[in-house]
């Protein structure tokens, strides 16, 4: 565990800056040091008198495993709002109307956020799973755009085997 | 419905990149930005590979959106209920909620054009998607509940 803050509820008191053993609550960023705050001893959360800070897992449990047809038909309706999505994104793109451009916008992010939390359901809910690091992999070795951001995601395949304890081979 | 992929790996450029923005928004929650900021990369480079685009217009949208109440949400319930999956089952009513009004906000813009919403506001749940049309949006979203200062405006840019 380590701790967070929230730098829009935090008044600046710092209290935090007193109790903290290691230091970290001290930086020029606003942040908490994650490398200094190695105890995730609290005491900077029980002190903020702003509830402006919390702890946060370093490894999170894998999400519960979906089966196939459950993934499959959350697939179809994610498949489906992204269409819907990207019929809208035209449409304001093409329009000139500010009134159906906005309209459109509307209906772009809205169908946007009902797919992500159909994708999300659908498997890939933590960033630094192991499905979405199956995914990465599959991608980064099928993908030869030469727009696809190659370092990007190599970058985090490294990321995630390194939370998920997996030295790269 | 044909299943257009990007085959190997199941899932069309626009879910690839909604799956992406949304693992970029996990991060962001566990505070990790430079995480969140290779993931958003990844999103954009998505929402930019063509894809079948099979639906157009908002009539298109309009007819997609009634297949999805009619051929999609009820078989997608029947199977997460069978294998008690809570969180498909959960973001499933999310979404049907959202999906309804949705298809009554856009009955009322083919009828009306654009004009129901001139002289007010539109707003989108950041959560849920849920679309809202009227001067203040509710102070609880009544789809995901969550308070009111997660309701988006969606300017007008004129
Ligand atoms: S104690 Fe809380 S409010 Fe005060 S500086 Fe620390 S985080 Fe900010
Ligand atoms: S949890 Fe403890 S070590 Fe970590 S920042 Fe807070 S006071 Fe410092
Ligand atoms: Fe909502």
């Amino acid at each position: 565990m380590h701790a967070v803050r929230n730098i829009r509820l935090c008044t600046k008191d710092c209290l935090c800056l007193y109790v903290c053993p290691t230091g970290a609550t001290d930086t020029e960023t606003g942040q908490i040091d994650a490398e200094k705050c190695h105890s995730g001893c609290r005491l900077c959360v029980d002190a903020c008198p702003s509830h402006a800070i919390s702890l946060i897992m370093d490894e999170y449990p894998e999400q519960q495993p979906k089966t196939d047809g459950v993934k499959k038909a959350l697939g179809l309706l994610s498949e489906s709002k992204t269409e819907q999505e990207r019929a809208a994104v035209t449409l304001e793109r093409e329009s000139r109307d500010p009134l159906e451009k906005q309209w459109a916008r509307a209906l772009a992010l809205s169908n946007r956020i009902m797919a992500e939390d159909l994708l999300r359901e659908a498997g890939y809910m933590l960033p630094q799973s192991g499905e979405a690091l199956k995914l990465l992999e599959t991608l980064a070795a099928a993908e030869d755009s030469p727009d696809f951001p190659r370092d990007a995601v190599e970058k985090l395949i490294g990321m995630i085997r390194h939370d998920l304890g997996r030295v790269s081979e | 419905m044909e299943k257009v992929v990007n085959s190997f790996s199941g899932y069309t450029p626009g879910e690839l990149s909604a799956l992406f923005s949304n693992l970029s928004k996990g991060c962001e929650k566990q505070y990790r930005m430079e995480m969140a900021g290779l993931y958003g990369e990844l999103a954009s480079y998505y929402a930019g590979v063509p894809g079948e685009e099979s639906t157009t217009g908002f009539e298109g949208i309009s007819a997609r959106l009634q297949d999805d109440l009619d051929a999609l949400f009820p078989p997608a319930r029947e199977i997460s209920t069978e294998n008690s999956d809570r969180g498909a089952l959960r973001a499933l009513k999310w979404a049907d909620k959202v999906s309804r009004i949705v298809k009554s906000q856009l009955g009322r813009f083919a009828t009306k054009g654009s004009s129901f919403f001139r002289d007010t506001n539109i707003y989108v749940c950041e959560i849920c998607g849920f679309l809202f049309v009227g001067d203040e949006p509710p102070e609880v979203c009544p789809v995901c509940k969550v308070p009111r200062i997660k309701m988006m405006p969606i300017k007008r840019v004129a």
